[in-house]
């Protein structure tokens, strides 16, 4: 028999759904009001809300773009240049701190006391100085104070380094190129359809797709193409008289260095500070996933013969793995979003290219919900990314 | 218990309800909530030698701080009621457009574009710039023509981004720009020689030289790049605010002309002459129908000084920079200095 229902005030089925309601009309109403209150005040000061502004011509410079880009591209050219700038600092950031991090994470984890005792150092004074201040120090106080232009330090190789950034030669296309280009297309292709090939016959022979070659054989095949390359551009070199492609030095010309490619010293000070910065977190989160693993599934590895990189490689990594790539996924968001310091040091990131145009267009509210709906939209992309690759992975150690 | 959650709640309820006039309601006007508040936000530069930077003391001083003070002067016969906010280029609109500050005096230029779109009024010119251009004096560059291809250190946010873009565009020229955020990297910047050039207003060329030691023999170069007349500035749509900082500045000016001084303002109240007599509100109604009191260029005045006293102390003959009054000289004696009649 039931029990009779308990009044309203007493039903905590109601009173749990009635909060809630109350919880959701309230927030719906503060969101309303701050919407209206803004698009008020807006009005009152005759300023409009639209994006039309992004179509006119922005008649200011940036000063390093990847895209072209010239003072008569659009505002919203010149963003979208911050933007690719923005991917440019965090995409590299994110593979350099990756790498530091993981050797200054295994590092930690020595048997060698030297070694232990540098990665921890590293780890805890670059883990603990704000990222800011590092980022002023990197810029002002090292790359700023590189020998100035007409006394630039000169390496082997044609290498310049200056405080106007560093100059290295670059590849440069003569007539060959197109051909070579050409030929190399070829034969990429025709290497991926037998691959491709090769890979369907393995299968139908009974090979399970996520079955790894072993290393001797990966190793192998990287050595059989690197030297068949190396050859074949050779044979090529010796049958046309002509590299396929000529080298541009950088030249002092004028009030700079010409030719080559460079780096400014400020996507260089942005860059060494945030992937030292964020290789110091990395490296924790590589060391406590490490040290997640079990003792004993070392030691059973070792009983059943494995050796040490063996069992690192097929026992230790991947169950550590598991451990890594969640919080290695919020160092990675950190760092993409920590790029928007970038403003402290004079590089063109979409945050500094953003306040540019909110300065010289007035747009402050549409400029800042763009900026905020960017990042949103990278830092989404980069943890979906992520999350498949994180998916994957607990397939392929279970 | 239960009782408890029942009055959070409620709460909950009545916290935004409450709110709500004070999230939509209409400002009463800038001068208003200004006299109510007994404290007037100043938007200022905070770093530029003569115009708005902290002296030895640990105050705020230069021209552009003594225009603040006048207008606080005006309404609260005290110069010293101001909350100063020290703003970068590219927050100083914001800043203004949110309401953060009710005046804007931070050499800033008067453009159509920041007139119309930034939404801004400005008031009338307190000094009359031009941009120039600044290099080592051991670059041997004598014109700017001669920086083709130069690296140049420029603030963003600034009518100085976009003039050197167009300078060097008509002349057929290319600059690499080294574009920052703040003054004071822009300028350290340039003294390391990670730029070839520096550009900004020609007072603040000359206020940057002074500053630092480095730079005593730089070169300023003679061209001047654009026309930038400064003017503070307050937030469109608010026409009774925007005639009384006018009028403190036209009552500076007009102090000048009539020859009104911080040491004589006292005795020249007793003055027979109509046109003193109405400046210093012994006649006529012009404070009130303003919103302040009659006297309030009286208290300019006896406070802050006339605009020949402001522009002398900062950036004239009693300063480091000595600068001619040239264009900002008064009307009667060759310059732009002109205040409509006060009457």
């Amino acid at each position: 028999m039931n029990a009779p229902d308990p009044p309203l005030h007493r039903n905590p089925k109601f009173l749990r759904g009635a909060a809630q309601a109350v919880f959701a009309l309230v927030f719906v109403y503060l969101v309303s009001a701050m919407l209206h209150n803004m698009v008020v005040e807006l009005d009152k000061r005759n300023l409009p809300l639209g994006f039309d502004f992004l179509g006119q011509p922005a008649g200011f410079t940036i000063s390093e773009t990847i895209i072209p880009f010239d003072d008569r591209s659009a505002y919203g050219w010149a963003f979208l240049a911050g933007i690719v700038n923005t991917l440019q600092v965090s995409g590299l950031g994110i593979v350099l701190a990756t790498t530091i991090g993981v050797i200054v994470g295994v590092s930690r984890l020595s048997k060698n006391f030297l070694v232990r005792t540098l990665a921890t150092t590293y780890v805890e004074i670059l883990r603990n100085i704000p990222l800011l201040v590092q980022l002023i120090v990197w810029y002002t106080v090292v790359f700023l104070n590189l020998p100035p232009l007409r006394r630039s330090l000169s390496l082997p190789g044609g290498v310049q380094i200056n405080n106007r950034g560093v100059y290295f030669p670059w590849f440069a296309a003569n007539d060959q190129t197109r051909t070579w280009l050409m030929v190399c297309a070829v034969a990429a292709l025709t290497g991926a359809v037998a691959w491709w090939r090769v890979e369907r016959r393995r299968r139908a022979n009974g090979a399970i797709r996520t079955e790894g070659r072993s290393w001797a054989q990966s190793w192998g095949m990287a050595a059989a193409w690197m030297l068949g390359s190396v050859a074949f551009i050779t044979a090529g070199w010796a049958l046309t008289g002509q590299p396929p492609f000529g080298m541009d030095y950088p030249v002092l010309k004028g009030f700079n260095f010409r030719g080559g490619a460079s780096v400014s010293p400020e996507f260089a000070a942005l860059l060494t500070g945030l992937t030292l910065y964020t290789a110091a977190f990395i490296a924790e989160v590589v060391r406590a996933g490490i040290q997640a693993v079990d003792k004993g599934q070392g030691e059973a590895a070792a009983a059943l013969g494995l050796g040490r990189l063996q069992s690192l490689r097929h026992v230790i990594l991947p169950q550590a793995m598991r451990v890594i790539i969640p919080p290695m996924v919020n160092q990675y968001l950190n760092l993409t979003k920590n790029s928007s310091l970038a403003v402290a040091i004079a590089f063109p990131d979409l945050v500094a290219v953003g306040n540019t145009i909110i300065n010289q267009s007035g747009n402050a509210v549409q400029m800042m919900v763009l900026i905020m709906g960017t990042y949103l939209v990278i830092s989404l992309a980069i943890s979906w990314l992520m999350n498949r690759f994180n998916q994957r992975f607990r397939l392929a150690g279970r | 218990m239960k009782r408890l959650s029942g009055f959070a709640l409620a709460l909950l309820i009545v916290i935004p309800l409450c709110a709500a006039p004070a999230l939509a309601a209409e400002p009463k006007g800038i001068l208003k909530k200004v006299l109510q508040r007994g404290v007037l936000h100043c938007g200022v530069n905070g770093k530029l030698s003569g115009f708005g930077f902290l002296d030895p003391e640990g105050r705020m001083t230069g021209f552009d701080i003594d225009i603040c003070r006048a207008v606080a002067a005006a309404l609260f016969d005290d110069p010293e009621k101001i909350r100063y906010t020290p703003l970068s280029a590219p927050q100083r609109f914001t800043a203004l457009q949110s309401g953060e500050i009710d005046l804007l005096s931070r050499n800033t230029t008067w453009t159509i574009s920041r007139d119309s779109r930034v939404g801004l009024d400005f008031a009338p010119v307190v000094f009359y710039d031009g941009q120039g251009m600044m290099v080592m004096s051991d670059l041997g560059v004598a014109r700017i023509d001669e920086l083709d291809g130069a690296t140049i250190c420029v603030q963003t946010g600034t009518t100085t981004e976009k003039n050197l873009t167009d300078y060097f565009r008509n002349r057929g020229l290319s600059y690499e720009p080294v574009v920052t955020q703040d003054y004071e990297t822009s300028v350290n910047a340039f003294l390391k020689g990670r730029c070839d050039a520096f550009t900004t207003d020609r007072s603040g060329l000359l206020a940057t030289k002074v500053k630092y030691p480095a730079l005593a023999d730089a070169l300023i170069l003679d061209e001047v790049m654009s026309k930038e007349p400064l003017a503070p500035a307050v937030v469109q749509g608010d026409s009774q605010w925007h005639d009384l900082v006018s009028w403190v500045i036209y009552g500076l000016i007009e102090a000048e002309e009539l020859g009104v001084t911080s040491a004589n303002v006292a005795q020249k109240r007793e003055s027979t002459d109509l046109n003193i007599r109405r400046l210093l509100g012994v006649e006529d109604t012009f404070g009130e129908d303003l919103g302040v009191t009659n006297d309030f260029i009286y208290r300019i005045i006896r406070h802050v000084g006339n605009y020949g006293e402001i522009y002398d102390r900062h950036l004239g003959r009693n300063s480091p920079f000595n600068l001619p009054r040239g264009l900002n000289d008064l009307w009667t004696r060759g310059g732009l200095m002109y205040a409509p009649p006060l009457r």
